[in-house]
């Protein structure tokens, strides 16, 4: 498998605050990669760097498809096929739902302002939009305003708006954080859905360890801004110093069971 | 379906359209004038505070530039009239590119205090008097922007000559339909602007910045074009002002305007574009009858903006959307049950 985005001694310090020390991991495409950790590890922090949104790394490389991102204003990154969600759902109060997957459908896809001055097919991004909105099954509700949507309708949308920029790599930041169980499993079907009929690769910061352990393929678990492992989840879960900073002892057995389960 | 959002404005036009063959007294016709012209500035301004959330303090002296270089080209320079308000709207256009520029560095606060510096540096530029007049007239003693006489006030501004018509503060029938075509036109090209993909983004930048950043949306294009948009209304609006008015003092740029201004907008509903228009129909008119209060009727627009603000924040507009969601439907339950009753 190619490898679709490398990170090389990627660091972010705030101040005297090292958030992300020489963090270095290369993803192959079509994959989905979960990242684990506990709280003030760094996770989002990495997802900011990939990103540059809201700020760039410190020091180190980001490359993705081969090429240096790490220097690029956040909209050119998502031009260049990485998007991400928010850990604190995010909406547009003014728009509704379908306009606000047509700000991902038209300005993911159009890089600048030319392009979208000649290049701009309204029936086109609007089947897209329709589309995206079909995938995460919030079609019924595109006139609606989102400033009444719930928890659950706003991460499908943030997911929506994001698919909607035809990303190569999608970045979504705790996407079942305080959901009921039952939207847990239909998140779960979603992504997969997304992972298998769009091939997007796809990286998930979960806290969720029964949703990140079975839905990746492969896990990566961080504390105070460094790498401990990496691996197969399988692996991971017995990974002794995995265990020791974030997983617990009866990870094990948990992880065994859910995945007995499915 | 669609149709149906129009049918207050069609009526509206309407009724502005039969307006003078009812009412001759120029006066009115004149105060009509005037509303037309600020409504046109209120809602361009709206396209800058309401739908991209950036408080432009420096709107009105666009207005200023607008009048102010469309009635110096004209007047000492001899450029046709309409030739010099279209300059002077494209230097309100690019000088509003320039100042949104100014975002990209400073962020969202330091251009309201950017602005603030712009409106108030061209406001005592203005009223300096800005040198001696090219030419002849300089050798007359007349000052370029006429400082606190106003430019015009001995020798007017020349009116607007479109073929045999000729629109000036004379004809007020005339200036009247003129005004109100510019007036509907400008409306509809804002509307669909805010309705379209440029809209959404600004909308969307507005809301969250940060998310829209994340969806691809360049902050920087799309703040610039709307507010290079939105102050080439103001300069419009301003250009036209300086012709039919024939004087431009710089009165209609200082605070007490500026304050009215923000007020109609605020009382309108920011984001709306149809609020504040309607808004500056009632304001307009409130401030010309209070008129003889002099510097005591900004009391009462104050009043005004703190009672928007602190008690109906989405104002005319909101209350409008707010009647229709409560009680309209139950009106046309009604109506559609005596029908058939």
């Amino acid at each position: 498998m190619e490898t679709l985005l490398e990170c090389k001694e990627v660091s972010k310090y705030f101040g005297d605050f090292v958030a992300l020390d020489k963090v270095s991991f290369s993803l192959p495409e079509g994959i989905t990669f979960g990242i684990a950790g506990p709280n003030g590890a760094g996770k989002t922090t990495l997802f900011n760097v990939i990103t540059c949104n809201p700020y760039p790394p410190s020091s180190g490389k980001v490359i993705f498809n081969g090429k240096e991102i790490q220097k690029l204003k956040p909209y050119e990154i998502v031009h260049k096929g990485i998007v991400r969600t928010f850990q604190i759902p995010v909406r547009f109060r003014g728009l509704t739902f379908i306009k606000s997957v047509m700000v991902g459908s038209v300005y993911g896809n159009l890089a600048n302002l030319k392009q979208n001055i000649f290049n701009y097919n309204r029936d086109k991004f609007e089947k897209n939009a329709l589309e995206a909105l079909e995938l995460v099954g919030l079609v019924n509700k595109k006139d609606e305003f989102t400033v009444h949507a719930s928890l659950y309708d706003l991460k499908l949308l943030m997911i929506a708006s994001a698919i909607a920029t035809k990303p190569k790599l999608l970045l979504l930041d705790e996407p079942v954080s305080g959901l009921t169980d039952h939207e847990i499993k239909l998140m779960w079907d979603l992504i997969l859905k997304i992972h298998k009929e769009l091939d997007i690769t796809i990286i998930i910061i979960e806290h969720i360890l029964k949703f990140l352990m079975n839905v990746s393929d492969e896990v990566m678990i961080l504390n105070s801004g460094q790498v401990i492992c990496k691996g197969r989840p399988e692996e991971v879960a017995k990974n002794p110093e995995a265990i020791k900073c974030y997983l617990g002892e009866e990870s094990k057995e948990i992880f065994k069971s859910e995945m007995d389960k499915v | 379906m669609k149709f149906s959002k129009f049918v207050i404005p069609f009526i509206a036009v309407g009724i502005f359209l039969i307006i003078p063959l009812i009412l001759s007294s120029p006066f009115i016709l004149q105060l009509f004038v005037l509303i037309f012209l600020y409504a046109l500035v209120c809602e361009s301004w709206d396209l800058s505070m309401g739908y991209l959330g950036l408080f432009n303090f420096g709107h009105l002296a666009f207005l200023g530039i607008g009048a102010y270089f469309s009635g110096i080209l004209s007047l000492y320079y001899g450029l046709p009239s309409w030739i010099a308000i279209v300059v002077g709207s494209l230097i309100t256009f690019a000088l509003g590119f320039v100042l949104s520029l100014s975002t990209l560095r400073a962020g969202e606060y330091a251009f309201s205090i950017i602005s603030f510096a712009f409106q108030n540096m061209f406001l005592y530029w203005v009223r300096s008097g800005g040198g001696p007049a090219p030419g002849e007239w300089g050798k007359k003693g007349l000052t370029l922007t006429g400082g606190t006489q106003g430019l015009g006030a001995l020798i007017p501004v020349p009116s607007l000559q479109l073929g045999p018509i000729t629109i000036s503060s004379e004809f007020k029938v005339p200036a009247y339909y003129f005004t109100l075509i510019i007036l509907v036109i400008a409306t509809y090209a804002m509307y669909k602007l805010t309705n379209s993909r440029f809209g959404i983004a600004t909308i969307a930048l507005r809301d969250s910045k940060e998310y829209a950043i994340a969806l691809g949306v360049n902050p920087l294009t799309y703040t610039a074009v709307f507010i290079s948009i939105s102050t080439f209304f103001a300069g419009l609006a301003g250009g036209l002002y300086a012709h039919i008015m024939g004087v431009v003092s710089p009165e209609i740029i200082g605070w007490s305007n500026v304050i009215i201004m923000c007020c109609i907008v605020e009382f309108g509903g920011l984001g709306t574009l149809f609020g504040p228009a309607a808004a500056s129909f009632l304001l307009v008119s409130l401030t010309q009858y209070l008129a003889g209060l002099a510097a005591y009727k900004n009391i009462v627009i104050a009043l005004i903006m703190l009672f928007t603000l602190l008690v109906w924040p989405t104002g005319m507009a909101g209350a409008a959307f707010w009647f229709k969601s409560k009680y309209l439907e139950k009106i046309k339950k009604a109506i559609f049950n005596w029908k058939h009753s």
